[in-house]
């Protein structure tokens, strides 16, 4: 599982993911997410090179969240794959975490 | 250590519907679901499972497995080791995923779904891996036996194409 960072325009923050958010995965990089996202208000977590989610992925995803929204900004995930995309759908996690289908969408979200 | 086996090769039908079955145990530890998945995976490759079936059989067995190690308490003196045994039947119309353990009493299929809060911050992170189990399974079973619990998830095969002589 890897771990990118990238700062976009209006201070949006941008965690691009690859590989399996299996248990692993989520381990792996728990403690670099959470660094990353820490005191941010506004981030979109990349998924496009995501090829697997499972609960512990959507626990950090939530995680994330929490933390977005306490410095009164918000979390949301970008470009998933099919069955990615289904997981966060089918758990309903997709009501308090955004998904977004294309860059174009980013900064429309984040009101920008 | 793992220990797995081809449990039975039954081929009622050739190509990709044969009739099998494999079984694997293995403690119950996380350390031990990433090679479950590889197992799986493997299994998949072999029966030529839809990406869609597999995904949903992974993500079954990563939730099942991952709930007996979180929800057994610490091994007493004297206990039993905490094992997990998989067995996966591949069939011509379903894959039969039976996950059986020697822990402590949990019945997935009445275990209430977690509800999403109206608000992140009402919200506590974890708990959604029952709720991913009902919705990703045809169909869910459990029973309690003598040593412990038997899960059996099953996953309908959505055909790629109609049978011979069958027009669409």
């Amino acid at each position: 599982m890897k771990l990118e960072i990238a700062e976009l325009e209006n201070g949006i923050v941008k965690v691009l993911l690859s590989g399996r958010l299996d248990v692993d995965g989520a381990l792996e990089i728990d403690d670099a997410f959470r660094t990353a996202v820490g005191g941010k208000k506004n981030v979109v977590v990349d998924l496009a090179d995501v090829t697997y989610l499972a609960s512990l992925g959507i626990r950090t995803l939530v995680i994330g969240a929490k933390a977005a929204s306490q410095m009164g900004g918000k979390l949301v995930v970008l470009a998933p794959q099919r069955n990615v995309e289904k997981v966060l759908r089918e758990s309903n996690i997709d009501t308090l975490i955004p998904i977004l289908g294309d860059d174009a969408d980013v900064d429309l979200v984040f009101g920008f | 250590m793992s220990t797995w086996s081809l449990v039975s090769e039954l081929s009622a039908f050739s190509g990709p519907c044969a009739k099998k079955a494999w079984r694997r145990e293995f403690p119950a530890v996380l350390r031990e679901v990433g090679p479950c998945l590889a197992w799986i995976e493997a299994i998949a490759r072999t029966s030529r499972l839809s990406d869609d079936q597999t995904y949903a059989i992974l993500l079954c067995a990563e939730e099942l497995v991952t709930n007996i190690v979180r929800h057994n308490p610490p091994e007493t003196a004297g206990a039993a080791p905490l094992c997990v045994a998989m067995s996966l039947q591949v069939e011509e119309d379903r894959v039969i995923l039976t996950i059986e353990d020697n822990g402590v009493a949990f019945d997935v299929v009445q275990a209430p779904t977690k509800q999403i809060e109206p608000s992140i911050d009402l919200l506590e992170p974890g708990g959604l891996g029952v709720g991913l189990v009902k919705r990703f399974a045809s169909n869910l079973q459990y029973f309690r036996t003598q040593t412990g619990n038997k899960v059996v998830a099953s996953f309908i095969t959505e055909c790629a194409s109609a049978p011979d002589g069958v027009k669409g």
